[in-house]
């Protein structure tokens, strides 16, 4: 299991308020390895969204940092500024490694360059499975540049799953609506389409029984059976239908 | 876990100007409120940093502060030392407190900065850990396993081999999508006769692409099994980088996963001229 021993960093960004943390892992007791904790104490159906679209981009074979679920201790909390212990709560956090060599706020050129087409059609794909509302963000992207290997990397899924994890007021939102992501027409340009419905091929082969174990692995302190199983069924019913708008993209 | 104890820290900085906020860290100070104790790490060889980063600075001056603040930790941490400081004036730091007001009163070119908790299992282990953490130079991480190809490096390479191969009788397709059981694959490349014979997935060696590598292997058997059905003779290959070396953990692990898998074939790609020369004929 992945602990958290010690505060190292406040990102000040972000609704959840990523932190930095350094960790130790069970299986290496000696070595503190820095990781980007989301914290219980903010929107913690967030966190189960970040788990379950993390772990999806690793099964779709999408580059994502590693992913845990990381004890957070009371203890631990105590190392962190007293701004961030006024909101966080000690329990499971969603955590990220670190990628300590990155670039952030990520614009469309560098998106369009530095992407490979192939990566930006797979997460089509995904994003469009999860319904993620901010991946790009007024010409910013939710995404960091590995700038040592020069890479893109996805990050933060958070803003997906919403109709299932989120209290929304207005009229119930249609799950089975899939939405093409925004992510503008320069980007666009450049995803493969091809790669986007091979990753569309790879979605339909996950079958009820592993979506329903993805779904069972998040902690029930984000959030409860019932919704666990509403993100299962939301995840099933739009699966077949990712196809659709991904054959949308323009032929590269 | 053993347990951890609680202790503070604080930063030594050198800021060249104060109103640029640039600084270097020159050390760490730590403290034990329940120990009554503090420990401290500090950069013996910074010139030729401070020269790089403030040329015009005077490193006799950063000397002295690190070896002001050396004192300021006692006889504990400089067992030769002989003239501790004992007066009211300049008292031994021993705790978090005595530490924010020592913080407090450096505001210039050399700043402490504002104590923060740490959790360690000895006061030496929270000194050793800080100080390699946040002053030690960056090294290099050590030797990396040499890294592998990267896809797109694969996909390149493949491409210079097959393109020859297109001709009256088969056609290259390249990245594309087939139909087979109203599924639709992906392969980077097809062989073609009409209908297609083989398709060829390049797997990549790169650890860092381990996750794209994993999704593309575990679809080389369900290309073969669904085009199988339509043609009895068609070949999934999954092709891995030039065969230069011993074959990493991945590769053999690989190799053995797909070698019983019906309709598969295992390339690297440097036997592709091989497969076009022995295995397609076979096929057509």
């Amino acid at each position: 299991m992945l602990r958290a021993i010690n505060h190292a960093y406040d990102f000040q960004t972000g609704q959840n308020r990523p932190q930095s943390f350094w960790c130790m892992d069970d299986d290496d007791d000696d070595q503190l390895v820095r990781w980007v904790l989301k914290l219980m104490g903010l929107a913690s159906g967030e966190l189960a969204a970040d788990w379950i679209g993390s772990f999806l981009a690793h099964r779709l074979g999408i580059r994502c940092p590693p992913i845990q679920i990381a004890e957070v201790s009371s203890d631990a909390l105590r190392t962190a500024p007293r701004s961030v212990q006024e909101w966080a709560r000690p329990g499971p956090a969603f955590a990220s490694c670190e990628m300590i060599h990155a670039e952030s706020g990520l614009r469309d050129d560098v998106m369009a360059e530095r992407a490979e087409p192939d990566f930006l059609g797979a997460l089509y794909a995904l994003d469009a499975w999860l319904d993620v509302l901010d991946r790009r963000v007024a010409g910013g992207w939710n995404a960091l540049l590995d700038t040592q290997a020069q890479r893109v990397c996805a990050i933060d899924f958070g803003k997906g799953l919403t109709p299932c994890v989120q209290k929304l007021l207005g009229p119930p939102i249609d799950m089975t609506v899939v939405n093409e992501p925004s992510y503008g027409t320069a980007v666009t340009s450049v995803a493969s389409r091809n790669a986007s419905l091979a990753t569309c091929a790879t979605i339909e082969g996950v079958d009820r029984t592993e979506i329903e174990a993805i779904c069972a692995s998040v902690p029930q302190a984000w959030v409860d059976q019932a919704t666990r199983e509403k993100i299962a069924e939301f995840l099933l019913i739009r699966q077949p239908r990712v196809r659709d708008v991904c054959s949308r993209l323009p032929t590269s | 876990m053993t347990d951890l104890s609680f202790f503070s820290y604080a930063l030594l900085r050198f800021v060249p100007d104060v109103a640029r906020d640039e600084s270097i860290n020159l050390g760490v100070i730590v403290v034990s409120d329940e120990e009554r104790r503090s420990d401290g790490a500090f950069l013996s060889r910074f010139r030729a940093r401070l020269r790089s980063f403030a040329p015009d600075s005077n490193p006799d001056a950063v000397e002295g502060a690190i070896s002001s603040c050396r004192l300021r930790l006692g006889a504990a941490y400089q067992p030769t030392l002989v003239e501790v400081p004992t007066d009211e004036a300049s008292p031994l730091i021993i705790s978090t407190e005595q530490l924010r007001a020592m913080s407090a009163s450096m505001r210039n070119q050399f700043q402490l900065s504002e104590p923060k908790p740490y959790r360690a299992r000895s006061l030496k282990k929270a000194t050793t850990e800080l100080f390699q953490a946040l002053v030690s130079p960056r090294h290099r991480p050590p030797a990396q396993a040499p890294r592998g190809m990267t896809l797109r490096q694969l996909q390149m390479l493949i491409r210079r081999t097959v393109r020859e191969w297109g001709g009256d009788v088969v056609r290259i397709q390249e990245r594309g999508l087939e139909r087979a059981s109203g599924t639709r694959h992906f392969a980077d490349f097809w062989v073609e006769r009409g209908s297609p014979i083989a398709a060829l997935i390049a797997i990549p060696e790169d650890p860092d692409e381990r996750d794209q590598a994993w999704a593309r292997r575990d679809s080389v058997p369900t290309i073969a099994a669904e085009f199988r059905a339509l043609d009895p003779y068609f070949t999934a290959v999954a092709v891995f980088p030039p065969n230069g070396h011993e074959p990493t953990k991945f590769v053999a692990e690989t190799t053995e996963f797909l070698s019983n898998k019906d309709g598969v074939l295992v390339l690297h790609a440097d036997q592709l001229d091989r497969f076009r020369d022995t295995i397609i004929p076979s096929l057509l």
